[in-house]
């Protein structure tokens, strides 16, 4: 066996690391290594303290979120169990991710790198022709959306009991609508399966896709989805307004009715966010306005209550999440009036809304025809049921677009047992 | 801690650099033992202290075996045991109750769910090979506990190895030499080793991950070869890598380390590939397995059996699940076969036929290894070979990833290969000029390895079943 380890060591040494070694132990000092050893000390040392002075954030503009602060040692014994449950490090780590200094610049050579390699998506964000950002679905599970649409049916019976009627309506994601901009071979986009899946799971209810609506004018180029963002515009949400209202029999405003202007060209989408990629231009944003849009008076109702007229809330168009101008966002429960004394001759029929962030820019058309209570299952906690009672609704409308079907738990399924 | 994040290259790493080397060589061995608890104990608060009990337990015992020379079997045998005793308790001893549970009237047997301190596969055996090596009289007894603790604790190679044995590093720990040249070689061996765990690994293992999540119906035969397949790239490249930046600290630190792959997916039969593959791992199954068994001395039927032992025992290392075991055995069966035969029919055949038939084996190997829901394995298996592949022969999402990945999967091949390395020093040797970009380069990589970590949303660690 001594004769076989000997050959072991041979073949070792045969390795070039050891061949370099020995060469090193020879060697003389080369200027070239000082060289990458000075670079490499920079680029850490630099870093490091480049980290320590520069002051943190609280919140990333660019990536719409509250960034990790330096994680609190405070309260020995607190920290001892943050500590041991690994709680602490694991904040160290959240820490430097986002604070590390030039994250941004970081961000955007990885996403260059991923793209100069000839792949065409970065963190699930494929691109498209024509700087079109979508985030592709990590995977399809009917199981899930059968779920998600078995609470929709349940809602949708609570609604009948009550006497109000109960519509679904389904918006596809921008993976979904991009497709005529993906060039082929395209990734798994599940759209086929996902579509099937709702229809299958809301078959007893009236429920309205709007696939069909949406996807032959985007592939003619009309702007009807972000570019670089997961929603749709406004022209997209009046289209979708337009097949909704058109199920209640009820003619649809046309584009005429409306003043069309453009509030920001400077709208930096969540996709975006997601891609890293800063060299894809902005979205613009547009506000379809009419006389008297600002007589409605919108209130929001999450921690605290907050009233004001119209829809917008224009203080979001000089933040990152423009979107967000409408109805404020993400609030557990919004309502929207039409002030007594302006025109109406009698109380206007009643809607609620359950949905997510794709109803709000509908909102301002659909305001123009009921009084909307809105409502985000995610966040509001009391009993919807109560609520229909409560107010009078007439209609009860979900509006979602298919990634909360087939994304678990977005219709908060534990709550379902306190309605019924 | 692990290398691959931020908190180690820009906290640890510079804080543990400046202190290494300000102060004077004597208690630079101290140093490392402090520094790299702060490392283990980062992440395993309450472990590091187990770790601790293993130091001073095996430091004991070269102790006690040096002044009792005669009871040396005894004392060996002793530390072998409660070495062991600590390994399988803490590793295995869920696996057996879930699997005695399974007998009727032992259901009341509750698991303990602990979790399994990280590394602790990599630093027994390192503790045991001291133990070992002093009582054969290979390596001397380490009078210092803190140069002990040093061996054992090593941040470089302390949680993914590769597993010194003590009689490599024994001079070291006594005197090592610190020089420009060798800092310069251990960091381009860091910056390969980062590259490769940050850019090749994690990306290879995102589309692992993105092939096995398909559901079986949207699978197809050529998307479930190109998934294992880039969990083959994955595993090597993350535990290279890890072995590389552990050989190039090392190196910085003033220790040369052997290496511990040698191009496995080069190799022309299963055993070139274990010789190749995870050399610490094997080389110290032999030394302290396989030999004292008696290897292949005692005949044709002894040496398989031994073999046989070495495998299982290969196998559960890697983890406390039956996969690693059937693992383990699949290349104990594949090892007896090339010693058997196959290994002269091999020899005899075109090259490329011994790297196809091995490259099959080993990738077949890995599907074993991933998949400890050992059914979910088989029907990936089955989907490989067109049985239950929903989706046909391939589709367009196959095509995507193909095409999306193909520069990036001839980057894996050809970093597969001795030819980058063979090149660069060729290079390196001849033009002067070559080594200033060669520096350059490195600095790059570094400098992307370190975008990759600002933007990662995958940077898994392997090893926590090790």
């Amino acid at each position: 066996m001594v004769k076989g380890q000997i050959k072991e060591q041979d073949r070792l040494l045969d390795q070039s690391s050891l061949l370099s070694i020995q060469k090193n132990l020879s060697g003389k000092t080369r200027r070239s290594d000082i060289a990458l050893i000075a670079l490499f000390l920079t680029i850490v040392f630099g870093l490091s303290v480049a980290f320590f002075i520069i002051p943190d954030k609280d919140f990333s503009e660019e990536e719409n979120r509250v960034l990790q602060g330096t994680p609190s040692i405070s309260s020995p014994g607190k920290f001892a169990d943050r500590l041991i449950s690994g709680k602490y490090t694991s904040e160290i780590a959240k820490y430097y991710a986002d604070q590390f200094p030039l994250r941004d610049s970081f961000v955007g050579l990885k996403a260059a790198v991923v793209l100069g390699l000839g792949g065409r998506e970065n963190n699930s964000i494929i691109v498209g022709d024509g700087g079109r950002l979508a985030e592709l679905p990590a995977s399809f599970s009917e199981e899930t959306v059968k779920k998600n649409t078995d609470v929709l049916i349940s809602f949708a019976k609570v609604a009948e009991s009550l006497g109000a009627d109960f519509t679904a309506v389904a918006a596809p994601r921008s993976a979904d609508v991009f497709t005529p901009f993906i060039s082929s071979p395209s990734p798994l986009i599940y759209t086929e399966e996902t579509r099937q899946a709702i229809s299958g799971g809301l078959s007893v209810a009236k429920y309205i896709d709007l696939f069909d609506t949406l996807v032959p004018g985007i592939a003619e180029g009309e702007y009807l989805y972000y570019r670089t963002d997961h929603h749709w515009t406004t022209l997209g949400a009046y289209y979708g307004y337009c097949e909704l209202v058109k199920s209640f029999g009820i003619t649809p405003y046309s584009l005429d009715d409306f003043t069309i202007s453009t509030v920001s060209s400077e709208f930096y989408g969540t996709a975006w966010s997601k891609a890293g990629m800063k060299w894809i231009s902005p979205d613009e944003m547009q506000f379809f306005r009419y006389d008297g849009d600002d007589l409605f008076t919108t209130v929001l109702e999450n921690k605290e209550e907050t009233a004001f007229d119209g829809f917008y809330n224009e203080s979001y168009l000089d933040k990152k999440d423009k979107y967000a101008a409408f109805l404020s966002g993400n609030n557990g429960r919004v309502t929207v009036t039409l002030g007594y004394g302006h025109g109406e001759s009698q109380p206007r029929e009643k809607m609620l809304i359950i949905k997510d962030s794709f109803a709000h820019a509908m909102v301002p058309f659909l305001a123009r025809h009921f009084d909307l209570e809105i409502i985000d299952l995610r966040y509001y906690k009391s009993s919807v049921s109560d609520l229909i009672k409560e107010c009078g609704i007439s209609h009860v409308v979900a509006i979602y677009n298919y990634d909360s079907f087939v994304t678990e738990n977005s219709f908060n399924i534990l709550r379902l047992s306190t309605e019924e | 801690m692990v290398f691959s994040s931020l908190e180690f290259l820009f906290l640890y790493l510079p804080v543990v650099l400046i202190i290494y080397f300000a102060v004077p060589l004597k208690i630079r061995n101290l140093v490392l033992l402090a520094v790299s608890l702060l490392f283990y104990g980062w992440g395993e608060p309450l472990y590091v202290f187990l770790m601790a009990g293993t130091i001073v337990i095996d430091y004991a015992a070269g102790y006690i075996l040096e002044k009792n020379r005669q009871k040396g079997k005894l004392v060996v045998a002793v530390t072998v045991i409660i070495n062991l005793l600590i390994l399988g308790f803490f590793k295995y001893y869920d696996f057996f109750i879930e699997n005695l549970r399974l007998i009727p009237g032992l259901s009341s047997l509750e698991p303990l769910g602990l979790t399994l301190p990280i590394g602790i596969s990599f630093y027994t055996f390192q503790a045991l090979s001291y133990v070992i090596d002093v009582y054969r009289g290979d390596a001397r007894v380490q009078k210092s506990l803190a140069s002990f603790g040093a061996y054992v604790t090593l941040f470089p190679q302390l949680i993914a190895g590769p597993i010194v044995r003590y009689k490599d590093v024994d001079d070291q720990l006594r005197e090592r030499e610190h020089n420009v040249t060798l800092f310069a070689s251990g960091l381009r061996t860091l910056i390969a080793g980062l590259s490769k765990k940050v850019l090749l690994a994690n990306t290879a293992g995102a589309m692992w991950d993105y092939f096995s999540a398909i559901p079986q119906d949207e699978r197809t035969v050529f998307g479930a070869w190109l998934g294992i397949i880039f969990y083959s790239f994955q595993l090597y490249f993350d535990f290279s890598g890890y072995s590389d930046m552990a050989i190039g600290l090392g190196k910085m630190l003033g220790f040369t380390f052997l290496e511990n792959f040698n191009y496995p997916y080069i190799s022309r039969s299963i055993t070139d590939f274990w010789r190749r593959w995870h050399i610490s791992l094997s080389s110290w199954f032999r030394e302290y397995l396989y030999i004292p068994l008696g290897g292949n001395r005692n005949g044709a039927l002894a040496t398989y059996r031994n073999l046989l032992v070495v495998w299982l025992c290969t196998g559960f290392w890697h983890g406390a699940s039956w996969n690693y075991i059937l693992w383990g055995l699949y290349y104990f069966v594949l090892l007896s076969l090339e010693k058997a035969f196959m290994g002269k029919v091999l020899s005899r055949v075109p090259r490329a036929i011994g790297h196809i038939y091995s490259l099959f084996f080993i990738i077949i190997g890995w599907l074993l290894f991933v998949s400890e829901d050992i059914g979910a394995g088989f029907i990936y298996l089955g989907n490989m070979f067109g049985n239950g592949a929903g989706a046909g022969l391939y589709g367009g999402e196959f095509l995507y990833q193909l095409l999306r990945n193909l520069p990036f999967i001839i980057i894996l091949v050809l970093a597969s290969t001795p030819m980058p390395k063979k090149i660069f020093w060729i290079l390196y040797e001849k033009s002067s000029s070559f080594r200033w970009i060669g520096s350059a380069v490195a600095a790059a990589l570094a400098v992307v390895c370190i975008a990759f970590l600002v933007d990662s949303t995958y940077n898994p660690f392997l090893y926590f079943r090790f």
